[in-house]
C-alpha cells in the first residue's frame, strides 16, 4: 500500500502532530541529525541544575558523576525501549503506547502520573527563577526580601502563561533561541569552574548533607541517577514518534537524553559541591564575576520559563484526554493547570527541599509502568500491536479489557509502587535493609513486569486482528464499511 | 466539536491505521538483535558495572 494518503489535509496533519492520530512517515520530521537536536535540547534543560545539586547533597564528585551518568544510561533504557520503539513503529503518542497494556481507558490513570511529574518539575523549575530573580536583585545592589522568591515563582507562571497561549510557534522560537543561550551558560560554567578550581579541589570537596553511612548515601545517588532516567517517560514518546527510523528514534536517546544530560548533571554536581549550595543560581556570580554571572543569570532564568512552557503545553495536550478538557479553550486549560503549580508561590523553599524525593517519587511511578510495557510490547505481543483496538472504545476492542481498564496492569502497578515504597520510602528517606542489595527503580521495574507477564499469560487475552475483534461484534459493525464502531479520537 | 468533524476524523484515523499497519523495516527501519545487544551493553551491562565498582 502506498504510504501516502490519497488527499491528507493540511488540517489532519496538523492535527496527527499535535493530537492523537498515528503519524505517518512522511510526517515524522526527525532524521538523524534532527532526533540528534531535539534530544540534546530537551536533555540540556535547567533541571540537569537541580539533579546535579541534589545529588551533592549526597555524594563527592567521582562518584557522584558515575551515579549520574550510569544512572542515567539505565533509567533512559528502562524507559525508552519499549516506549520508543512502540510510538515510532506506530507514530503513536505515548499514552496511546500505553493503551494495549493498561486499557483504553486505563490510560487516564496513568495521566495523573504524568501531570504530576510535569508540573512538579515546572514548580521545581519556577524556585529556580524566583532564586534567580533574588540573586539577580541582591548582585544589583538591592536587598530583596524572602518573599522576592515567592513573587518570582508567580512572575514566572505569568511568564510562561504568556509564552504557552501564544501557540506552539513561540514556544519552538523560544526554545530555538535558548536552547543555544543555555548550551554557552553550561560551556561558560565548565570553562570558569576548571579555571578557578584544580580537578583535585573539586574531586576533594565533601558533600554538603551526607547520611551517616557513605554507603546509603551513594545507593541514594544511584536511585537518583536512575530515577532521573527513567523520569523521561514524559518525553521519549513524543520525541520517538517523529523520528523516520527505529535506530534515530533509540540510539539519539541514549546519546543525549542520558549521556549528555548526565555531563550537564555533572557540571552542576561540581559547581554545587565547591560552592557548597544546592541552588544553580547561587553559582552564577560567584563562578563568572558580576558581568558574566549576571548575564549567565539572566539566561538560566529565561530558560527556566521555556522549561516550563514546554512541561505546560505537554501537559496541556495530555489532559486532551480527558472528556472535561476535551472542549475547553486552550487559554482557559492553561489556567487550570497553573492552579497545581500555586503552591510554589507560598512555600518555595519547602516545595523546592522535597525535590530530590520528587525525584525519586518519578521512580515509583515509571518504573512500575515501564516494566509493565517492556513485558507487555517486547515479550508478549512481540512488537506488535493492534493498532485498531488502541483507538476502538467498543467493548468488543482488544485493549478494552474490563469496562476499559485492565486490572492486571494496574494491580502490577501499584505492586510496583508498594515494592519501592517498602525499599526506600522518598519522603522520610528511610530504607530497608534489602535497599542495600537491590536498587528501587529496579525492583519497581522487575517486579511488576514479572507480575504482569505472569499474570497476563493465565489470565490475559491476545487477539491480535480486527477479524478476532469482529467476531466479538455480532454485526454491530457500523453499515458504512468503517471498521471503528466507537472511535476514542 | 460537533458530529461531521467527529466522523471526519474517524474517517482519516481508519485512513491512517490501513496505511501504518501495511508499513515494514523497509519504511520504518530496523533494529536488530544486535542493536539490542550494542544498547544492552552500553546502557545496561557497562553502567551497572561502574555502580557496582565505585560503590564503598
Amino acid at each position: 500500500m502506498s504510504e501516502q494518503i490519497s488527499h491528507t489535509p493540511a488540517a489532519a496533519e496538523e492535527s496527527a502532530t499535535f493530537g492523537r492520530l498515528p503519524l505517518l512517515p512522511s510526517e515524522r520530521v526527525y532524521g538523524t541529525i534532527g532526533a540528534h537536536n531535539a534530544n540534546f535540547a530537551y536533555a540540556i534543560a535547567t533541571w540537569c541544575f537541580l539533579t546535579g545539586g541534589y545529588a551533592a547533597h549526597l555524594v563527592g564528585a567521582v562518584q557522584g558523576m558515575v551515579c549520574l551518568i550510569a544512572g542515567n544510561l539505565i533509567g533512559v533504557f528502562i524507559t525508552t525501549m519499549p516506549l520508543a520503539l512502540g510510538a515510532q513503529k506506530y507514530g503513536l503518542e505515548q499514552m496511546d503506547v500505553c493503551a494495549p497494556s493498561f486499557g483504553t481507558k486505563g490510560i487516564k490513570i496513568l495521566l495523573l502520573f504524568y501531570l504530576i511529574n510535569m508540573l512538579g518539575w515546572s514548580g521545581l523549575i519556577l524556585v529556580m527563577f524566583g532564586n534567580g530573580v533574588e540573586n539577580i536583585l541582591a548582585a544589583l545592589g538591592f536587598t530583596p526580601g524572602d518573599w522576592v522568591v515567592g513573587a518570582g515563582v508567580a512572575l514566572g507562571l505569568f511568564l510562561s502563561y504568556l509564552l504557552v497561549t501564544r501557540g506552539v510557534r513561540w514556544l519552538n522560537i523560544a526554545t530555538t533561541i535558548i536552547t543555544p543561550c543555555l548550551a554557552v551558560v553550561i560551556v561558560f560554567m565548565f570553562y570558569f569552574l576548571f579555571k578557578n578550581y584544580s580537578w583535585e579541589q573539586i574531586a576533594a570537596a565533601p558533600p554538603l548533607d551526607p547520611y551517616p553511612n557513605p554507603l546509603k548515601s551513594y545507593l541514594v545517588c544511584v536511585e537518583l541517577g536512575i530515577a532521573s532516567g527513567i523520569s523521561w517517560f514524559g518525553g521519549v514518546g513524543f520525541l520517538a514518534r517523529n523520528t523516520k527510523t527505529r535506530r534515530n528514534a533509540i540510539y539519539p536517546e541514549i546519546l543525549q537524553l542520558a549521556f549528555m544530560m548526565s555531563v550537564v548533571c555533572c557540571v552542576a554536581l561540581f559547581s554545587a559541591l565547591v560552592l557548597k549550595s544546592d541552588d544553580p543560581t547561587d553559582w552564577m556570580i560567584p563562578l563568572g564575576g558580576v558581568y558574566w554571572g549576571l548575564l549567565a543569570l539572566v539566561f538560566v532564568a529565561l530558560a527556566n520559563i521555556t522549561s516550563t512552557g514546554v512541561s505546560l503545553f505537554a501537559s496541556g495536550l495530555a489532559v486532551r484526554h480527558l472528556q472535561p478538557f476535551k472542549k475547553i479553550a486552550w487559554k482557559r486549560l492553561m489556567l487550570v493547570l497553573i492552579i497545581p503549580c500555586t503552591p510554589f508561590i507560598f512555600w518555595p523553599q519547602d516545595l523546592y527541599d522535597l525535590g530530590d524525593a520528587f525525584l525519586a517519587f518519578n521512580g515509583t511511578m515509571y518504573g512500575p509502568i515501564c516494566g509493565i510495557l517492556f513485558a507487555d510490547y517486547i515479550f508478549l505481543r512481540k512488537q506488535k500491536y493492534n493498532l485498531w483496538a488502541i483507538f476502538e472504545d467498543h467493548e468488543s476492542g482488544s485493549y478494552y479489557y474490563t469496562k476499559g481498564v485492565n486490572w492486571i496492569a494496574i494491580s502490577s502497578l501499584l505492586i510496583g509502587q508498594a515494592v519501592y515504597i517498602f525499599l526506600y520510602n522518598p519522603g522520610t528517606g528511610e530504607t530497608h535493609d534489602l535497599f542495600f542489595y537491590i536498587n528501587p527503580s529496579i525492583a519497581a521495574t522487575l517486579v511488576p513486569a514479572l507480575v504482569y507477564f505472569l499474570a497476563m499469560k493465565v489470565f490475559g487475552t491476545f487477539e491480535k486482528s480486527i477479524a478476532a475483534m469482529d467476531e466479538k461484534r455480532d454485526g454491530q459493525r457500523p453499515a458504512d464499511g468503517k471498521k471503528l464502531i466507537i472511535p476514542n479520537v | 466539536m460537533n458530529e461531521p468533524k467527529v466522523s471526519q476524523t474517524a474517517s482519516e484515523l481508519e485512513q491512517r491505521i490501513e496505511v501504518i499497519e501495511a508499513l515494514g523495516d523497509a519504511e520504518l527501519g530496523s533494529f536488530t538483535r544486535w542493536d539490542w545487544w550494542l544498547c544492552i551493553v552500553a546502557a545496561v551491562v557497562i553502567p551497572a558495572i561502574l555502580l557496582w565498582s565505585f560503590a564503598e
